[in-house]
Protein backbone atom coordinates (compact mmCIF):
# COMPACT_ATOMS: atom_id res chain seq x y z
CA UNK A 1 0.00 0.00 0.00
CA UNK A 2 2.67 2.48 0.88
CA UNK A 3 5.35 1.48 -1.58
CA UNK A 4 6.66 4.50 -3.39
CA UNK A 5 5.64 6.70 -0.54
CA UNK A 6 7.84 4.96 1.95
CA UNK A 7 10.56 7.53 1.81
CA UNK A 8 8.34 10.51 2.20
CA UNK A 9 6.61 12.15 5.05
CA UNK A 10 4.79 15.39 5.47
CA UNK A 11 7.08 16.17 8.33
CA UNK A 12 10.81 16.83 8.27
CA UNK A 13 12.01 13.29 7.88
CA UNK A 14 11.31 9.80 6.73
CA UNK A 15 12.36 6.46 8.16
CA UNK A 16 15.35 4.61 6.75
CA UNK A 17 16.94 1.24 7.33
CA UNK A 18 20.38 2.15 6.06
CA UNK A 19 20.81 5.17 8.31
CA UNK A 20 24.35 4.36 9.28
CA UNK A 21 25.53 3.52 5.80
CA UNK A 22 28.66 5.56 6.40
CA UNK A 23 30.06 3.26 9.06
CA UNK A 24 31.87 0.66 6.92
CA UNK A 25 33.64 3.24 4.81
CA UNK A 26 34.47 5.64 7.63
CA UNK A 27 35.55 2.71 9.82
CA UNK A 28 38.00 1.57 7.15
CA UNK A 29 39.32 5.10 6.90
CA UNK A 30 39.85 5.31 10.67
CA UNK A 31 41.73 1.99 10.74
CA UNK A 32 43.91 3.15 7.87
CA UNK A 33 44.73 6.45 9.58
CA UNK A 34 45.51 4.74 12.89
CA UNK A 35 47.80 2.25 11.16
CA UNK A 36 49.62 4.88 9.11
CA UNK A 37 50.15 7.07 12.17
CA UNK A 38 51.29 4.07 14.19
CA UNK A 39 53.89 3.18 11.57
CA UNK A 40 55.01 6.59 10.43
CA UNK A 41 54.61 8.89 13.41
CA UNK A 42 54.96 6.53 16.38
CA UNK A 43 54.03 7.55 19.90
CA UNK A 44 55.67 9.17 22.93
CA UNK A 45 58.62 7.03 23.90
CA UNK A 46 61.34 8.88 25.78
CA UNK A 47 63.70 6.39 27.45
CA UNK A 48 63.49 6.13 31.23
CA UNK A 49 66.12 7.84 33.31
CA UNK A 50 68.37 5.40 35.17
CA UNK A 51 70.18 5.87 38.46
CA UNK A 52 73.46 5.04 36.71
CA UNK A 53 73.10 7.76 34.09
CA UNK A 54 71.67 10.44 36.35
CA UNK A 55 74.31 9.96 39.07
CA UNK A 56 77.09 10.12 36.46
CA UNK A 57 75.60 13.26 34.96
CA UNK A 58 74.82 15.06 38.24
CA UNK A 59 76.90 13.51 41.05
CA UNK A 60 76.37 16.59 43.22
CA UNK A 61 72.63 15.94 43.16
CA UNK A 62 73.14 12.42 44.50
CA UNK A 63 75.38 13.61 47.34
CA UNK A 64 72.92 16.33 48.33
CA UNK A 65 70.03 13.84 48.25
CA UNK A 66 71.84 11.55 50.72
CA UNK A 67 72.19 14.45 53.17
CA UNK A 68 68.49 15.20 52.78
CA UNK A 69 67.43 11.56 53.24
CA UNK A 70 69.43 11.42 56.46
CA UNK A 71 68.16 14.71 57.90
CA UNK A 72 64.57 13.96 56.90
CA UNK A 73 63.98 16.79 54.42
CA UNK A 74 63.96 14.93 51.10
CA UNK A 75 60.90 14.83 48.84
CA UNK A 76 60.42 11.20 49.88
CA UNK A 77 59.35 12.29 53.35
CA UNK A 78 56.02 13.34 51.86
CA UNK A 79 55.77 9.83 50.41
CA UNK A 80 56.46 7.87 53.56
CA UNK A 81 52.94 6.42 53.40
CA UNK A 82 53.86 4.67 50.14
CA UNK A 83 53.75 0.92 50.48
CA UNK A 84 57.10 -0.34 51.71
CA UNK A 85 58.60 3.10 52.24
CA UNK A 86 58.10 4.13 55.89
CA UNK A 87 61.63 5.49 56.51
CA UNK A 88 63.41 6.90 53.44
CA UNK A 89 66.78 7.19 55.24
CA UNK A 90 66.75 3.48 56.02
CA UNK A 91 65.23 2.44 52.71
CA UNK A 92 67.32 4.59 50.36
CA UNK A 93 70.65 5.00 52.19
CA UNK A 94 71.28 2.71 55.18
CA UNK A 95 69.87 -0.57 53.82
CA UNK A 96 71.61 -0.32 50.41
CA UNK A 97 74.92 0.45 52.15
CA UNK A 98 74.51 -2.48 54.54
CA UNK A 99 73.64 -4.82 51.68
CA UNK A 100 76.76 -3.77 49.78
CA UNK A 101 79.20 -3.83 52.67
CA UNK A 102 81.34 -6.30 50.71
CA UNK A 103 81.87 -3.60 48.10
CA UNK A 104 82.82 -0.86 50.57
CA UNK A 105 86.39 0.06 51.47
CA UNK A 106 87.42 -0.32 55.16
CA UNK A 107 87.17 3.44 55.45
CA UNK A 108 83.61 3.41 54.16
CA UNK A 109 82.67 0.54 56.48
CA UNK A 110 83.97 2.45 59.48
CA UNK A 111 81.90 5.48 58.45
CA UNK A 112 78.74 3.38 58.22
CA UNK A 113 79.39 1.80 61.63
CA UNK A 114 80.12 5.16 63.20
CA UNK A 115 76.84 6.50 61.87
CA UNK A 116 74.81 3.49 63.04
CA UNK A 117 76.38 3.66 66.50
CA UNK A 118 75.40 7.32 67.00
CA UNK A 119 72.02 8.31 68.43
CA UNK A 120 69.33 9.75 66.22
CA UNK A 121 69.77 13.39 67.14
CA UNK A 122 73.50 13.12 66.47
CA UNK A 123 72.80 11.46 63.08
CA UNK A 124 70.31 14.17 62.13
CA UNK A 125 72.69 16.92 63.25
CA UNK A 126 75.53 15.65 61.07
CA UNK A 127 73.25 15.29 58.08
CA UNK A 128 71.61 18.67 58.66
CA UNK A 129 74.99 20.41 58.84
CA UNK A 130 76.07 18.78 55.61
CA UNK A 131 72.77 19.56 53.88
CA UNK A 132 73.00 23.25 54.93
CA UNK A 133 76.63 23.50 53.79
CA UNK A 134 75.72 22.10 50.37
CA UNK A 135 72.74 24.44 50.14
CA UNK A 136 75.10 27.39 50.69
CA UNK A 137 77.17 26.38 47.65
CA UNK A 138 74.13 26.70 45.38
CA UNK A 139 72.41 29.53 47.24
CA UNK A 140 69.03 27.87 47.68
CA UNK A 141 67.34 26.09 50.51
CA UNK A 142 66.46 22.88 48.80
CA UNK A 143 64.41 21.50 45.95
CA UNK A 144 61.93 23.91 44.46
CA UNK A 145 58.43 22.57 43.96
CA UNK A 146 56.94 22.19 40.49
CA UNK A 147 57.20 25.34 38.42
CA UNK A 148 59.14 27.35 40.99
CA UNK A 149 62.16 27.26 38.73
CA UNK A 150 64.84 24.65 38.41
CA UNK A 151 67.03 23.62 41.32
CA UNK A 152 70.75 24.27 40.86
CA UNK A 153 72.88 21.14 41.02
CA UNK A 154 75.75 21.49 43.50
CA UNK A 155 79.20 21.12 41.94
CA UNK A 156 81.41 18.26 43.11
CA UNK A 157 84.50 20.43 43.51
CA UNK A 158 82.63 22.73 45.88
CA UNK A 159 81.14 19.77 47.80
CA UNK A 160 84.54 18.14 48.22
CA UNK A 161 86.08 21.29 49.68
CA UNK A 162 83.38 21.65 52.37
CA UNK A 163 84.44 21.36 56.00
CA UNK A 164 82.34 21.20 59.16
CA UNK A 165 80.81 18.91 61.76
CA UNK A 166 79.46 16.39 59.26
CA UNK A 167 80.58 13.19 60.99
CA UNK A 168 80.62 10.18 58.65
CA UNK A 169 77.87 11.57 56.36
CA UNK A 170 80.15 12.77 53.49
CA UNK A 171 81.87 9.40 53.27
CA UNK A 172 78.50 7.61 53.26
CA UNK A 173 77.27 9.93 50.52
CA UNK A 174 80.34 9.11 48.43
CA UNK A 175 79.66 5.39 48.95
CA UNK A 176 76.08 5.80 47.71
CA UNK A 177 77.36 7.78 44.72
CA UNK A 178 79.77 4.98 43.90
CA UNK A 179 77.04 2.31 44.14
CA UNK A 180 74.75 4.49 42.04
CA UNK A 181 77.33 5.07 39.32
CA UNK A 182 78.38 1.44 38.99
CA UNK A 183 74.77 0.29 38.63
CA UNK A 184 74.56 -1.61 41.90
CA UNK A 185 71.92 0.63 43.44
CA UNK A 186 69.47 0.16 40.59
CA UNK A 187 69.82 -3.63 40.72
CA UNK A 188 69.47 -3.56 44.49
CA UNK A 189 66.22 -1.52 44.30
CA UNK A 190 64.80 -3.89 41.70
CA UNK A 191 65.77 -6.84 43.85
CA UNK A 192 63.98 -5.67 46.97
CA UNK A 193 60.80 -5.01 45.01
CA UNK A 194 60.67 -7.66 42.29
CA UNK A 195 56.98 -7.22 41.47
CA UNK A 196 57.36 -3.48 41.02
CA UNK A 197 60.87 -2.95 39.73
CA UNK A 198 60.51 0.78 39.08
CA UNK A 199 59.26 1.85 42.49
CA UNK A 200 62.42 2.66 44.48
CA UNK A 201 64.36 3.73 41.43
CA UNK A 202 61.75 6.38 40.68
CA UNK A 203 61.49 7.44 44.30
CA UNK A 204 65.28 7.75 44.51
CA UNK A 205 65.43 9.75 41.28
CA UNK A 206 62.66 12.09 42.38
CA UNK A 207 64.75 13.07 45.40
CA UNK A 208 67.43 14.42 43.05
CA UNK A 209 67.13 17.75 41.23
CA UNK A 210 67.35 15.95 37.86
CA UNK A 211 63.80 14.63 37.24
CA UNK A 212 61.93 17.77 38.22
CA UNK A 213 64.47 20.07 36.53
CA UNK A 214 64.11 18.18 33.27
CA UNK A 215 60.34 18.35 33.56
CA UNK A 216 60.41 22.09 34.19
CA UNK A 217 62.74 22.66 31.23
CA UNK A 218 60.36 20.70 29.01
CA UNK A 219 57.26 22.46 30.32
CA UNK A 220 55.88 19.29 31.87
CA UNK A 221 55.07 20.13 35.47
CA UNK A 222 51.44 20.44 36.51
CA UNK A 223 51.26 24.22 36.51
CA UNK A 224 52.88 24.29 33.08
CA UNK A 225 49.87 22.30 31.81
CA UNK A 226 52.03 19.17 31.84
CA UNK A 227 48.87 17.09 32.29
CA UNK A 228 48.00 17.52 28.62
CA UNK A 229 51.53 17.21 27.23
CA UNK A 230 54.04 14.46 26.45
CA UNK A 231 57.81 14.69 26.51
CA UNK A 232 59.24 14.81 23.00
CA UNK A 233 55.90 14.29 21.26
CA UNK A 234 53.59 16.82 19.66
CA UNK A 235 50.24 15.29 20.65
CA UNK A 236 49.49 14.56 24.27
CA UNK A 237 46.31 13.79 26.19
CA UNK A 238 44.58 17.04 25.15
CA UNK A 239 41.29 15.53 26.28
CA UNK A 240 42.36 15.97 29.90
CA UNK A 241 41.85 19.70 29.45
CA UNK A 242 38.91 19.98 31.86
CA UNK A 243 40.64 18.23 34.82
CA UNK A 244 43.76 20.21 33.90
CA UNK A 245 41.89 23.50 34.22
CA UNK A 246 40.54 22.36 37.61
CA UNK A 247 44.06 21.43 38.61
CA UNK A 248 45.91 24.52 37.42
CA UNK A 249 43.44 27.39 37.58
CA UNK A 250 41.00 26.69 40.41
CA UNK A 251 41.90 27.32 44.06
CA UNK A 252 43.09 24.19 45.85
CA UNK A 253 42.87 22.20 42.63
CA UNK A 254 46.34 20.80 43.08
CA UNK A 255 45.46 18.95 46.29
CA UNK A 256 43.71 15.59 46.25
CA UNK A 257 40.59 16.92 47.93
CA UNK A 258 40.43 20.11 45.85
CA UNK A 259 40.89 18.15 42.65
CA UNK A 260 38.02 15.81 43.51
CA UNK A 261 35.85 18.74 44.59
CA UNK A 262 36.27 20.75 41.40
CA UNK A 263 35.94 17.80 39.06
CA UNK A 264 32.87 16.67 40.96
CA UNK A 265 31.35 20.14 40.62
CA UNK A 266 32.09 20.22 36.88
CA UNK A 267 30.60 16.74 36.46
CA UNK A 268 27.53 17.84 38.39
CA UNK A 269 27.10 20.77 36.04
CA UNK A 270 27.28 18.69 32.89
CA UNK A 271 25.32 15.68 34.14
CA UNK A 272 22.63 17.38 36.24
CA UNK A 273 22.40 21.14 35.87
CA UNK A 274 22.79 21.52 32.12
CA UNK A 275 20.39 18.76 30.97
CA UNK A 276 17.73 19.00 33.71
CA UNK A 277 17.28 22.59 34.89
CA UNK A 278 14.57 24.44 32.91
CA UNK A 279 16.13 27.22 30.89
CA UNK A 280 19.55 25.59 30.84
CA UNK A 281 18.27 22.50 29.13
CA UNK A 282 16.64 24.54 26.36
CA UNK A 283 19.84 26.32 25.35
CA UNK A 284 20.42 24.05 22.29
CA UNK A 285 16.87 24.75 21.14
CA UNK A 286 17.45 28.52 21.07
CA UNK A 287 20.98 28.24 19.70
CA UNK A 288 19.50 26.50 16.65
CA UNK A 289 22.88 24.95 15.90
CA UNK A 290 21.12 21.62 15.45
CA UNK A 291 20.58 22.80 11.91
CA UNK A 292 24.23 21.98 11.30
CA UNK A 293 23.73 18.47 12.64
CA UNK A 294 20.59 17.17 10.97
CA UNK A 295 20.89 15.60 7.55
CA UNK A 296 18.59 17.01 4.91
CA UNK A 297 17.20 14.56 2.40
CA UNK A 298 16.69 16.42 -0.91
CA UNK A 299 13.95 14.00 -1.96
CA UNK A 300 12.01 14.78 1.18
CA UNK A 301 12.40 18.49 0.65
CA UNK A 302 11.10 18.19 -2.91
CA UNK A 303 8.16 16.08 -1.87
CA UNK A 304 7.40 18.48 0.91
CA UNK A 305 7.39 21.42 -1.49
CA UNK A 306 5.33 19.53 -4.05
CA UNK A 307 2.95 18.56 -1.28
CA UNK A 308 3.15 14.85 -2.10
CA UNK A 309 0.69 12.94 0.10
CA UNK A 310 2.48 11.46 3.06
CA UNK A 311 2.33 8.09 4.68
CA UNK A 312 0.80 9.72 7.69
CA UNK A 313 3.76 9.38 10.02
CA UNK A 314 4.43 12.40 12.13
CA UNK A 315 7.45 13.51 14.06
CA UNK A 316 6.48 11.11 16.80
CA UNK A 317 7.75 8.40 14.53
CA UNK A 318 11.18 9.03 15.95
CA UNK A 319 10.14 7.38 19.18
CA UNK A 320 11.05 4.07 17.62
CA UNK B 1 -5.07 4.49 8.09
CA UNK B 2 -1.60 3.06 8.41
CA UNK B 3 -0.55 2.37 11.96
CA UNK B 4 2.85 3.45 13.15
CA UNK B 5 3.99 -0.11 13.85
CA UNK B 6 3.07 -1.24 10.34
CA UNK B 7 5.03 1.60 8.95
CA UNK B 8 8.18 0.52 10.75
CA UNK B 9 7.57 -3.15 10.10
CA UNK B 10 7.38 -2.31 6.44
CA UNK B 11 10.79 -0.67 6.56
CA UNK B 12 12.40 -3.53 8.39
CA UNK B 13 11.53 -5.96 5.60
CA UNK B 14 11.50 -3.72 2.58
CA UNK B 15 14.01 -4.87 -0.05
CA UNK B 16 16.76 -2.51 -1.12
CA UNK B 17 16.09 -1.19 -4.60
CA UNK B 18 19.45 -0.23 -5.93
CA UNK B 19 18.28 1.40 -9.16
CA UNK B 20 15.73 3.57 -7.40
CA UNK B 21 18.26 4.70 -4.82
CA UNK B 22 20.84 5.43 -7.53
CA UNK B 23 18.40 7.69 -9.35
CA UNK B 24 17.59 9.45 -6.09
CA UNK B 25 21.03 9.88 -4.47
CA UNK B 26 23.66 8.85 -7.04
CA UNK B 27 25.71 5.71 -7.54
CA UNK B 28 28.20 5.92 -4.68
CA UNK B 29 25.63 6.71 -2.07
CA UNK B 30 23.44 3.83 -3.25
CA UNK B 31 26.48 1.55 -3.38
CA UNK B 32 27.48 2.36 0.19
CA UNK B 33 23.93 2.12 1.47
CA UNK B 34 23.64 -1.35 -0.01
CA UNK B 35 26.15 -2.64 2.56
CA UNK B 36 23.61 -2.07 5.30
CA UNK B 37 21.50 -4.77 3.64
CA UNK B 38 24.23 -7.39 3.40
CA UNK B 39 23.68 -10.43 5.64
CA UNK B 40 26.40 -9.62 8.19
CA UNK B 41 24.95 -6.18 8.75
CA UNK B 42 21.46 -7.63 8.68
CA UNK B 43 19.69 -4.40 7.67
CA UNK B 44 21.73 -2.53 10.23
CA UNK B 45 20.59 -5.05 12.83
CA UNK B 46 16.97 -4.51 12.00
CA UNK B 47 17.25 -0.94 13.08
CA UNK B 48 15.29 1.79 11.41
CA UNK B 49 16.11 5.41 12.04
CA UNK B 50 14.86 8.83 11.06
CA UNK B 51 16.53 10.26 7.99
CA UNK B 52 17.77 13.41 9.73
CA UNK B 53 20.19 11.11 11.57
CA UNK B 54 21.91 10.29 8.29
CA UNK B 55 24.67 12.84 8.90
CA UNK B 56 28.27 12.36 9.92
CA UNK B 57 27.43 13.87 13.29
CA UNK B 58 25.31 10.86 14.15
CA UNK B 59 28.20 8.54 13.33
CA UNK B 60 30.35 9.93 16.14
CA UNK B 61 29.02 7.62 18.86
CA UNK B 62 29.51 4.62 16.59
CA UNK B 63 33.01 5.74 15.68
CA UNK B 64 33.79 6.14 19.38
CA UNK B 65 32.61 2.58 19.81
CA UNK B 66 34.69 1.48 16.85
CA UNK B 67 37.80 3.19 18.24
CA UNK B 68 37.11 1.43 21.53
CA UNK B 69 37.18 -1.90 19.67
CA UNK B 70 40.52 -0.90 18.14
CA UNK B 71 41.79 -0.08 21.64
CA UNK B 72 40.68 -3.50 22.88
CA UNK B 73 42.33 -5.37 20.01
CA UNK B 74 45.64 -3.50 20.10
CA UNK B 75 45.58 -3.56 23.91
CA UNK B 76 45.09 -7.33 23.98
CA UNK B 77 48.06 -7.81 21.67
CA UNK B 78 50.21 -5.57 23.89
CA UNK B 79 49.08 -7.50 26.96
CA UNK B 80 50.04 -10.84 25.46
CA UNK B 81 53.53 -9.79 24.41
CA UNK B 82 54.30 -7.60 27.41
CA UNK B 83 56.33 -4.51 28.32
CA UNK B 84 59.69 -5.69 26.95
CA UNK B 85 58.10 -6.25 23.57
CA UNK B 86 56.18 -3.00 23.32
CA UNK B 87 59.07 -0.79 24.30
CA UNK B 88 61.97 -2.79 22.90
CA UNK B 89 61.06 -4.16 19.48
CA UNK B 90 60.06 -2.46 16.28
CA UNK B 91 56.79 -4.40 15.97
CA UNK B 92 56.00 -3.72 19.60
CA UNK B 93 56.57 0.00 19.27
CA UNK B 94 54.35 0.14 16.17
CA UNK B 95 51.59 -1.75 18.02
CA UNK B 96 51.94 0.54 21.03
CA UNK B 97 51.71 3.53 18.70
CA UNK B 98 48.55 2.18 17.10
CA UNK B 99 47.11 1.78 20.58
CA UNK B 100 48.07 5.40 21.29
CA UNK B 101 46.45 6.72 18.11
CA UNK B 102 43.34 4.64 18.69
CA UNK B 103 43.03 6.41 22.04
CA UNK B 104 43.41 9.75 20.27
CA UNK B 105 40.68 8.71 17.82
CA UNK B 106 38.49 7.49 20.68
CA UNK B 107 38.56 10.84 22.48
CA UNK B 108 38.34 12.83 19.25
CA UNK B 109 35.11 11.09 18.26
CA UNK B 110 33.87 11.11 21.85
CA UNK B 111 34.18 14.90 22.06
CA UNK B 112 32.33 15.26 18.75
CA UNK B 113 29.70 12.80 20.00
CA UNK B 114 29.15 14.86 23.14
CA UNK B 115 28.89 18.05 21.07
CA UNK B 116 26.34 16.34 18.81
CA UNK B 117 24.32 15.23 21.83
CA UNK B 118 24.33 18.78 23.23
CA UNK B 119 23.48 20.52 19.97
CA UNK B 120 20.47 18.26 19.40
CA UNK B 121 19.39 18.33 23.05
CA UNK B 122 19.39 14.53 22.97
CA UNK B 123 19.53 14.33 26.77
CA UNK B 124 15.86 15.22 27.14
CA UNK B 125 13.30 13.02 28.86
CA UNK B 126 14.03 9.38 29.42
CA UNK B 127 17.33 9.67 27.51
CA UNK B 128 18.85 11.53 30.45
CA UNK B 129 19.75 8.22 32.09
CA UNK B 130 21.79 7.22 29.06
CA UNK B 131 23.33 10.68 28.93
CA UNK B 132 24.47 10.22 32.54
CA UNK B 133 25.81 6.74 31.77
CA UNK B 134 27.69 8.28 28.86
CA UNK B 135 29.32 10.82 31.13
CA UNK B 136 30.35 8.23 33.70
CA UNK B 137 31.94 6.32 30.82
CA UNK B 138 33.73 9.47 29.73
CA UNK B 139 35.22 10.21 33.15
CA UNK B 140 36.23 6.60 33.60
CA UNK B 141 37.97 6.68 30.21
CA UNK B 142 40.02 9.64 31.41
CA UNK B 143 41.11 7.56 34.40
CA UNK B 144 41.89 4.66 32.09
CA UNK B 145 44.09 7.04 30.12
CA UNK B 146 46.08 8.00 33.22
CA UNK B 147 46.79 4.39 34.14
CA UNK B 148 47.76 3.65 30.56
CA UNK B 149 50.32 6.41 30.78
CA UNK B 150 51.65 5.03 34.07
CA UNK B 151 51.86 1.52 32.63
CA UNK B 152 53.83 2.56 29.56
CA UNK B 153 57.22 2.44 31.22
CA UNK B 154 58.98 5.36 29.54
CA UNK B 155 60.29 8.67 30.91
CA UNK B 156 56.83 10.22 31.03
CA UNK B 157 55.43 7.34 33.15
CA UNK B 158 58.42 7.64 35.42
CA UNK B 159 57.94 11.36 35.97
CA UNK B 160 54.13 11.35 36.11
CA UNK B 161 54.06 8.48 38.60
CA UNK B 162 56.08 10.58 41.05
CA UNK B 163 54.56 13.92 40.15
CA UNK B 164 50.94 12.77 40.52
CA UNK B 165 51.62 10.76 43.65
CA UNK B 166 51.02 13.64 46.06
CA UNK B 167 47.63 14.21 44.54
CA UNK B 168 46.40 10.68 43.91
CA UNK B 169 47.81 8.59 46.73
CA UNK B 170 45.90 10.61 49.31
CA UNK B 171 43.15 10.15 51.85
CA UNK B 172 40.25 11.29 49.59
CA UNK B 173 41.14 8.44 47.25
CA UNK B 174 41.31 6.11 50.28
CA UNK B 175 45.05 5.75 49.72
CA UNK B 176 44.16 3.15 47.13
CA UNK B 177 45.64 4.64 44.00
CA UNK B 178 49.40 4.56 44.16
CA UNK B 179 50.71 5.74 40.79
CA UNK B 180 54.11 4.63 42.04
CA UNK B 181 53.03 1.03 41.82
CA UNK B 182 53.66 0.02 38.21
CA UNK B 183 52.22 -3.46 38.66
CA UNK B 184 48.92 -2.30 40.05
CA UNK B 185 48.73 0.51 37.46
CA UNK B 186 49.13 -2.10 34.74
CA UNK B 187 46.46 -4.36 36.20
CA UNK B 188 44.06 -1.46 36.67
CA UNK B 189 44.68 -0.39 33.07
CA UNK B 190 44.40 -3.77 31.34
CA UNK B 191 41.80 -5.51 33.47
CA UNK B 192 39.84 -3.52 36.03
CA UNK B 193 38.77 -0.37 34.20
CA UNK B 194 38.35 -1.98 30.73
CA UNK B 195 35.96 -4.50 32.26
CA UNK B 196 33.79 -1.72 33.69
CA UNK B 197 34.06 0.24 30.43
CA UNK B 198 32.87 -2.72 28.37
CA UNK B 199 29.84 -3.10 30.65
CA UNK B 200 29.02 0.64 30.62
CA UNK B 201 29.44 1.01 26.86
CA UNK B 202 27.36 -2.14 26.35
CA UNK B 203 24.53 -0.69 28.44
CA UNK B 204 24.83 2.68 26.68
CA UNK B 205 24.60 1.26 23.18
CA UNK B 206 21.81 -1.15 24.16
CA UNK B 207 19.79 1.74 25.57
CA UNK B 208 20.32 3.70 22.34
CA UNK B 209 18.98 0.72 20.42
CA UNK B 210 15.97 0.37 22.72
CA UNK B 211 15.11 4.06 22.95
CA UNK B 212 15.96 5.02 19.39
CA UNK B 213 17.18 8.36 18.18
CA UNK B 214 15.79 11.41 19.95
CA UNK B 215 13.21 13.53 18.18
CA UNK B 216 14.41 16.61 16.37
CA UNK B 217 14.43 19.91 18.26
C1 LIG C 1 32.56 5.36 25.22
C2 LIG C 1 31.80 6.31 24.97
C3 LIG C 1 30.51 6.31 24.15
C4 LIG C 1 30.09 5.49 23.15
C5 LIG C 1 30.83 4.28 22.56
C6 LIG C 1 28.80 5.97 22.73
C7 LIG C 1 28.05 5.41 21.71
C8 LIG C 1 26.83 5.91 21.28
C9 LIG C 1 26.15 5.53 20.07
C10 LIG C 1 26.66 4.52 19.05
C11 LIG C 1 25.00 6.26 19.99
C12 LIG C 1 23.99 6.25 18.82
C13 LIG C 1 23.85 7.61 18.16
C14 LIG C 1 25.11 8.27 17.74
O1 LIG C 1 26.06 7.57 17.40
O2 LIG C 1 25.17 9.51 17.77
C15 LIG C 1 24.93 7.05 21.19
C16 LIG C 1 23.87 7.88 21.52
C17 LIG C 1 23.84 8.69 22.63
N1 LIG C 1 24.90 8.98 23.45
FE1 LIG C 1 26.66 8.01 23.47
N2 LIG C 1 28.46 7.05 23.49
C18 LIG C 1 29.49 7.29 24.36
C19 LIG C 1 29.59 8.32 25.27
C20 LIG C 1 28.58 9.22 25.52
C21 LIG C 1 28.71 10.38 26.37
C22 LIG C 1 29.98 10.82 27.08
C23 LIG C 1 27.49 10.97 26.41
C24 LIG C 1 27.11 12.21 27.17
C25 LIG C 1 27.26 13.37 26.67
C26 LIG C 1 26.59 10.20 25.58
C27 LIG C 1 25.25 10.48 25.38
C28 LIG C 1 24.47 9.89 24.42
C29 LIG C 1 23.07 10.15 24.21
C30 LIG C 1 22.19 11.08 25.06
C31 LIG C 1 22.66 9.39 23.09
C32 LIG C 1 21.26 9.34 22.48
C33 LIG C 1 21.29 10.28 21.31
C34 LIG C 1 19.95 10.44 20.62
O3 LIG C 1 19.00 9.73 20.96
O4 LIG C 1 19.89 11.30 19.72
N3 LIG C 1 27.29 9.15 25.03
N4 LIG C 1 26.06 6.84 21.95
Amino acid sequence: MVKGQSNTSETRFSIVTHCFWRYPIVGLFVVAVVMVLGFAVGSPDWPQATIKKVSAMQPGGAIWAVAQELDGTSASYTNTHEYGMSDPAKRLVIDPLKSASWALSPNEQIALHQFLAANISQQTKWAMNYDKAIQKTVGTNGMGGGGMGTTPVPSMTKIESLTGNFGPVPVMAQSILKLAQNGYLETYFQGISPSNVYQYTNIWLYDQPYLLNTAIQNGLTDDQWGMIKERGFFVGPWYLIVPAIAHVELPGGSTGLGFIFWNGLIALFFVVLFPLVPGFRSIPKYLRLYKLVYAVNPVEVENYKANVPSSGVTQDAAKI
Amino acid sequence: MLKEEDYFAHHVTEPFRFGERRRERGFWRAFLESFAYLPPFNRMFGKVSPSYAESYWYCMGGLTFFSFLLLLVTGLILTFFGPTWWSGTHAGIVMKSMHYWSAQAFFFFLFLHIIRVWLTGAYRGKRWVNYAIGFVTFFLSLGENLFGLLARGDWESQFVSMHSDDMLFTAPFLRLISPENFTSALIIHVALIPFVLVVLIGVHVTLVKLQGIARPL
